[in-house]
Formats: C-alpha cells, structure tokens, sequence
C-alpha cells in the first residue's frame, strides 16, 4: 500500500476510534485526543483527576474500541507485586505429579488500567517499572516477554494524601503523558446524565485490532521532524533547566530539577503522533506547543519556594513554551 | 547546469520582498542615525567654529544611508529565513521541513529520497505556491509601529535640524576665518619646504645650511602638528623670521668685516689683488691672487716678505674680538706666520701646513656670507608675507615681528618722558629687524603716565626712525610704539607695540589691611572641672528591642501553627515548618 493511502486509512482509522470513544465519553475532547496520541507513539500515560470523572471508563472504552485484551488492576496498599506480574503455583496434576506452573498477572495483557496507582506501596509500583520500560515481567528467576502492543494507563486521585504514595521521580518519568483530566461542562454533564440513565448504555464498537494500532505506530515513526522544529523541541527542555541561560524567569526562580532526555523523545514522539492524526507528514512547532504540557508536566520539580507559593508545574510549562515561542 | 528545485524557485519572490523590506527598514534606520549625527554636528558648529559644518552634516545623513542599507543587505533574508516566514504565517512548518528533506536529497541522491519526503515537499510546495500567489496581502507592507521609531527619531532629528539651518549661526564667520587660515597655514607650510630646499641649491656649507635651516625646520615641525592654532602658528612664524634676520644680521657683519679687511688690503701692494678681488666679491680671483702670492712668495726680498707679514698681523689685529670674526682673524695671523717662516726659510719644515691655504679658506667662506644673507632676508621677507596674510585673515593683530618688514633696517630709539608720571613704555618696535629703543620718564604722581618717544638710529644698510609712548603706574608701564623703518632695497613702514619698563618715583602707598579686626574679643571655656556629668536613669530605648527569647518563641510558634492550620501548605512544607520550630525551641 503507498504512503498516500496508508495515510488515508490511518486518518479514517483514527476518526472512527474518537467517533466510538464519543459515543461512551461526553466531552473530555482532549483528554481523548492525548490518549490516542499516547497509544500511537507507544507510551504510557498516567491520568490525574478526582473521582469520578470517567477517567476508567475512558480507558475501558478505548479498549472496547481497540480489540485489545485490557486488564484492570485496582492498586492498594496490601497489593503485592506478585499480584500485578503473576505467580508460580505447585499444580497438583490429575495423575498425582506436582509441578510448578506459572500464573500470569493482570499484567499480561495489552492494555492495562492501573487505576489508583498511588495507593500502592513503592514496591509494587516498581514491579511496574521493568513492565513499562522493558516490556518484560521477571518472576521466580524467568523473564517473560508481556504481550505487544503493551500499555499502562494509570489513574491517579491529587487531591487524598492520607495512605498514599507518591510515585517517584524515575517512575513518573516512565509515563510519556500526565493527562489532566477535567470536570465536564454543564452541557456535557446534562449529557452524561441522560446517557447513563437510560434503558440501554451506550457501547463502543470495535474499530481497530492490534494490527492496526501497530500499522498506526509505525507511520507515526516516518512522519518528518525539520531541523528547526527539533531545535525548538530540544530548546524548549532545555528551558526547564534553572540554570539555563536561556530559561524564562519563573524557572529559574521556582524549578529546582529540569526534564530529562527522555522529555525530548516525548516531545518529539508525541508531535508525530499529533501530526499523523492532523493528516500532516511533519511535525510543527504547534505539534510540539500542544504536546508540552502533557510532556512536560510530571518531569519537572519544583523548589520548596514555588510548592509554598502553591505554584504548579503547569504554570511554569506554559511560561516555557511562551519563551520559546517568542524566540522562534 | 543542475535545474533549480522547485520549492526554491518559489521561495524566491517571498524572499526579494523580505529583503525590500528589511532594505528600506534599515536604511530608515540609517537616515534617523545619520539625521541625528547630522544635527549634532550642525549644534556643534554653533559652539565650536567649525570649517565644514554643512558638508560634514551632509557626510553624515549620506553615511547614515549608506551603513543602513548596507546592513541591511548584510543581514539580508536567506531562503531559509523566506521559508520560515512561509511557515510563521500559513504552513506550519512545512517549507523549512521540507528544505531540510531536499538538502538530505542533495547530499545522498534523489533516488534515494523516501516517499515520505518527495510527498511532504510536495504538500510544502502547494502550501508556498498558494503563499506566492497572494504575497501582497499575506506579506504586507510592515504597519506602522516596524516604522515608528526610525520615522520618529528622523522626524525629531530634521525638525532640529530645520532650526538649526533657519537660525543664523554666530560661528559662521569664525569657521570661514578658521578655514581660510588652515589653507594659509598649509601654504606657509609649502614655502618653508620650498625654502628648505632653495638653501640646499645654493650649496651653503654644512654649518651655514643647517642654521639657516633650523628656524625652517622647527616652523615646519610646529605647523605639521594636527592641533596647530593660529596664535602658536604665528609666534612660531615670528620665531622663525627672528632667527633668520639674526642668521642674516650675522652674516651682513662678517661680509662687512670681509669689505673693511680688503679695503685695508688693497692699500698694501703685495695684497692689492686680494683686497681688489674681495671688494669685487670675486672668489674665483681672490683664490688666483693667493696662488700668485704664493708663487711670488721666494721671489720678494726678505723686507717685502716682513712688510707683507706686518700688514697681514695688522689686519688680523684689526678684526674685531667676536667669535664669528676668529676664523679669519686666525687665518691672517696664520699666513703673516708663513710669510715670516718663507723669509727664514723654515717653510719646509713648518708643522702648521699652508697658512696661505687657510687663509684662502677662511676668505672663501667669508665671501659667501653675502649670499648667506641675501638668503635668509628672502626668506624672512616672504615668511613675513605669509605671516601677515594668516593675521589678517584670522582677524589677529600682527605681532610686531611680522610688522617689521623693513628688509634691512635697524636703530635704536631713545625716549623720553613726558609727564613724569609713571614709568614710561620707551620701546623701539620701530623699524626694521634690528630696532631697539628704551624710554625712561620720572613720574611724580605714581598714577598713569605716558611714555617717551624715540628715533631710530642707523643700522648697516638702512636707517630706522621709532617712537613710543607708554603708560604705566608704579614702578613698571606698558607702552605701544610705532616706527618707520627704511631698508637697503626699500621703505617699509611698520607699527609694533611692546612693553617696557620705566622708573618712577612712588609717593602714594596703599599699606596692606589684616582680616583680623578688632575689638574686645572674649573666650570662655567652660569651667576648668569639664562640666557637669549625670549618670544614672534610663536612656529612651524603643520599649521591645530585647525581650526574653522563650516569650518570643513561644509567640512566633504559635503564629506558625496558626499559619499551617490556615493555609493549604503542601504536606512536605507543613512537616518542615514543625521540624523548624522543634529544633529552635528553647528547652
């Protein structure tokens, strides 16, 4: 199939999965959007917001939508890590023999909700971080491979901090996207109410199977970065550095680590990821603008003066990619 | 020849109008700068007299144009920076994308260029082509606030401008003056190198040329200097002229000393053709007479060669005691030796050499004191000339040096005092190069006085006549002078002013006041103990500025707890604040 046509299909491929996604989720228009972005560059994504605002039943949906075997994982501080990753049992055959077998997790499976993620101890949510780096799970001395296409989308609630964890920074830096997700308006509320009120649910149909969601994947990876665009992608975290010559004031007053390198491949591989949904065969400055805040968000660590001042790292994103724009 | 590619082909009009506007803005920029300069030069003309104000205000908004507008083409617009604009304005980056996708083609080979690139140029191509077409409306004129400052700052700098052009400038003359003056300054600089040079031409000796040359020399120097001024030009010109007459003075005395000694040689038959070719300035035959006395010497009988001797020591005897009339005197004395030594027959055997040769050459050199002379009053006439060109174009009074152009007159003038007030102001400046004067006058009232007046008395070549008149209070005075002077070869009047110095008799006396005054002046110095000291009491301290440190502990921990309670600090932040107070708790 040629480029040009592949593009059509991706194109259409996409606007049938939001069309499906639309059915379920009323509003959250972006929060969709940065989902899909997320799953087409093959990261994961970590979701904040308060309760209750559809952030599992977005994942759910996406699933639905998807063809993909989801696994839920609800994360508490009993959890274990060997209850995400699985477990080796002695199975006591029919004939009498006793043999070790090993129990996959919830892990294993192509997309994983792990709703809550806060609330676990810091050792089960490490067991995390060799799934979603490595894509690997190590139990009882084996490695085993967890199913392709693999993603972790985790929720987390910013407002409890009795009994939870915070996640560390090396784990928050696994997540390509922190998406903020937001009360629906009034409209979208009225919505949501007499969809779920009524007789029948509403359900999403499958548009796409892993195949496809791979096909995706790769033309994202084709899609052009010019030089230029790279440049302001690579000057932008490097405005996130206080002691950055070029850094805007309010990092170099409130912000006490900057983004890391990982911070630019987000940027860059979520840019594609948007460029391809736009039907465009390069990335843009826009791309990069719109992608930043997600990007950026959870990788920067702001100093005691800007948490007393009660400042939050997206107010400081926004001043970065402000700086950068004006010295385009 | 490799075809241009197509999205460069249609970048270009893009860029040309970049370029036009980034031309014109520059030069504006360039003109308001130079407008500016231009105005300031013009307010500077009416502090400073300044030659060239409007040509160099020109200058300055031409080289404001010429400096925008070459930056500008400096920092013209790239391809680049065209497909950059494409892109701010309508195609998302697309252009310069897809020049980077074209300059990878050139470097690897077009048939190595992925689908992927060939389609997004194209997308780039169709996104400048739509640009192009509607470029006047999509790349407009830049609105006025790109323009303001330049238009401002120009504006501002005319209207200035407009003022000061309108307004009479006071300078005006002065500057004309000034530049009138430099182009004399440079032509006196000519003719003092053309003097230099005519004084080689004549083939002066070594020692003649170099004192002839030095006042040449240092004039040259002084006017050679970037911040020569008009006064110093003209005191050094003076200064010149001065050593020059004093060069000619001294050489018209050895020349008349060279006519009296053959005068007084063409009495003696043994010298008659020595004195006659002297008096006919000939040096030529007075070399020839000294060879045939030399020849002649063995045949004259031994009372002729002792008469000959005689006259010789009579002549030397005869030069003045001045150090410029040795040589020759030395050299008389020297051949009337030789002759004696002839006559006893020790010239053979005579260590000193040939006395006749030296004589010879002490006359030769003599007998080029006349041109010497002629020289270097030449010269000083026409350094004079300039001189008073440059004053009267400056507006300066001639110095008394350059008034004095007699060629060759000199005198001195006595004065006498009328009024016998103050001392009197007798000064010759009067005639020629050499006139002196003196004034007295007894003064008996000490309080103003007026000078003598004097006459010239008669110098070499000329006769000079001067008058002077004085005024002064006390013991000293001030006078002008004027003069006539007459030269050898003309009459040349001059006037000069100088100042003198007088006798008078002082009969009013100011005697110096003291500051002090007086009066019953009283001092007290308090009592010999030192005063009275109190102590004891409270000294008015600010109620609160050292208070225990537990009352003020417990205070400030219990407004920090409040403050944690109040607002929503984050957990970390709440922890600390209660570390902080933990750890400075006083127990």
């Amino acid at each position: 199939m040629e480029l040009k046509e592949q593009m059509e299909t991706a194109a259409e491929r996409i606007a049938a999965m939001k069309r499906e996604i639309g059915k379920v989720i009323v509003g959250q228009e972006e929060t969709v959007e940065q989902l899909l972005w997320c799953m087409i560059a093959g990261g994961h994504a970590l979701l904040e917001g308060i309760p209750g605002l559809g952030k599992t039943m977005l994942v759910r949906t996406v699933a639905d939508a998807v063809s993909l075997k989801f696994s839920r994982i609800q994360f508490t501080p009993d959890l274990m890590p060997s209850d995400i990753t699985g477990t080796t049992l002695i199975d006591f055959g029919s004939q009498g023999g006793v043999m070790q077998r090993f129990q996959p997790g919830p892990l294993f499976g192509n997309i994983i909700l792990a709703d809550e993620i806060n609330r676990a101890t810091p050792k089960t949510q490490s067991a995390l971080l060799e799934a979603m780096q490595e894509g690997t799970v190590t139990a009882g001395g084996e490695t085993r491979g967890l199913p392709q296409p693999f993603f972790v989308l985790a929720t987390q609630n910013p407002i409890e901090q009795e009994g939870t964890y915070p996640l560390p920074e090396a784990q928050l830096d696994r997540f390509l996207l922190k998406i903020g997700v937001d009360y629906p308006t009034r409209e979208q509320l009225k919505e949501i109410v007499r969809r779920t009120t009524s007789a029948s649910l509403p359900q999403a149909q499958t548009v796409m199977d892993g195949e496809g969601l791979a096909g995706l994947q790769r033309l994202a990876k084709q899609i052009l970065v010019g030089e230029d665009v790279l440049e302001l992608a690579v000057g932008v975290v490097m405005m996130t550095h206080p002691k950055e010559p070029s850094a805007p004031e309010p990092v170099k007053r409130h912000v006490r680590y900057g983004a890391g390198p990982r911070a630019v491949q987000a940027l860059v591989a979520i840019g594609k990821a948007r460029a391809l949904c736009a039907g465009r065969l390069h990335v843009s400055w826009n791309d990069l603008r719109v992608a930043a805040l997600p990007v950026l968000r959870h990788r920067l660590i702001l100093n005691y003066e800007a948490q007393a001042m009660g400042m939050t790292t997206d107010e400081i994103v926004g001043a970065v990619a402000d700086a950068a724009e004006a010295g385009r | 020849m490799a075809k241009e590619p197509s999205l460069t082909r249609l970048l270009t009009p893009v860029r040309n109008r970049l370029v036009l506007f980034r031309l014109l803005r520059q030069a504006a920029l360039g003109v308001a700068g130079g407008s500016v300069a231009g105005a300031a030069v013009l307010a500077a003309g009416r502090l400073w007299p300044m030659a060239h104000a409007m040509p160099l205000f020109g200058c300055a908004v031409a080289a404001g144009l010429a400096a925008g507008a070459a930056l500008g083409w400096r920092r013209r617009e790239s391809l680049r920076d065209a497909a950059r604009t494409v892109d701010k304005l309508e195609a998302e980056d697309a252009v310069t994308t897809a020049l980077d996708g074209l300059a990878r083609s050139a470097g690897e080979g077009a048939e190595r260029e992925s689908e992927i690139v060939k389609l997004q140029r194209m997308d780039a191509e169709a996104a400048v082509r739509r640009f192009a077409e509607g470029l006047r409306t999509k790349l407009p004129w830049p609105g006025w606030p790109a323009w303001r400052t330049s238009v401002m700052a120009g504006a501002s700098a005319w209207v200035v401008i407009a003022a000061l052009l309108i307004a009479p400038n006071p300078m005006e003359e002065r500057a004309q003056a000034k530049a009138k003056a430099a182009e004399t300054i440079g032509e006196l600089e000519e003719k003092a190198e053309h003097m230099a040079e005519a004084a080689k031409r004549e083939g002066l000796s070594g020692e003649e040329a170099e004192a002839l040359l030095q006042p040449l020399v240092s004039l040259r120097e002084a006017l050679s200097s970037p911040n020569v001024n008009f006064e110093e030009a003209l005191k050094e010109l003076e200064a010149a002229i001065r050593e020059l007459e004093r060069a000619a003075e001294a050489a018209s005395q050895a020349a008349s000393r060279l006519e009296a000694a053959a005068r007084a040689m063409a009495v003696e038959p043994n010298l008659r053709p020595l004195g006659e070719a002297l008096q006919a300035r000939d040096a030529e035959a007075a070399r020839s007479a000294i060879d045939d006395l030399r020849s002649r010497m063995k045949e004259l009988s031994p009372e002729e060669r002792e008469s000959l001797a005689e006259a010789l020591e009579r002549l030397a005897a005869e030069q003045p005691r001045e150090a410029a009339a040795e040589e020759l005197a030395a050299a008389l004395k020297e051949a009337a030796r030789q002759v004696r030594a002839e006559s006893e027959g020790e010239a053979e055997a005579d260590p000193n050499g040939d006395g006749l040769a030296a004589l010879e050459e002490a006359l030769a050199r003599a007998l080029t004191q006349g041109e010497l002379e002629r020289l270097a009053r030449e010269m000083s006439g026409s350094l004079a000339e300039a001189g008073r060109q440059l004053a009267a174009r400056q507006g300066l009074p001639a110095p008394a040096g350059l008034s004095e152009a007699g060629a060759a007159g000199s005198g001195t003038a006595t004065g006498g005092g009328t009024g016998g007030q103050g001392g009197s102001g007798g000064e010759s400046g009067a005639s020629g190069a050499a006139g002196s004067g003196e004034g007295a006058s007894e003064g008996d009232s000490g309080i103003s006085g007026s000078g003598g007046s004097g006459a010239g008395g008669t110098g070499s070549e000329g006769q000079g006549a001067g008058g002077g008149e004085g005024a002064g209070g006390g013991g000293n005075g001030s006078g002008t002078g004027s003069g006539t002077g007459a030269g050898g070869t003309g009459a040349v009047h001059g006037q000069g002013s100088g100042a003198g110095t007088g006798t008078g008799s002082r009969k009013l006396v100011t005697t110096p006041r003291t500051m002090e005054g007086s009066g019953n002046v009283q001092r007290d110095g308090g009592p010999a103990s030192g005063g009275e000291t109190q102590t004891g009491g409270q000294s008015p301290m600010i109620d609160g500025t050292t208070r225990p440190y537990e009352e003020v502990y417990g205070e400030y921990a219990e407004e920090a707890k409040r403050s944690i309670g109040r607002s929503q600090l984050p957990a970390g932040m709440q922890e600390k604040v209660k570390r902080y107070f933990d750890e400075i708790q006083p127990e």
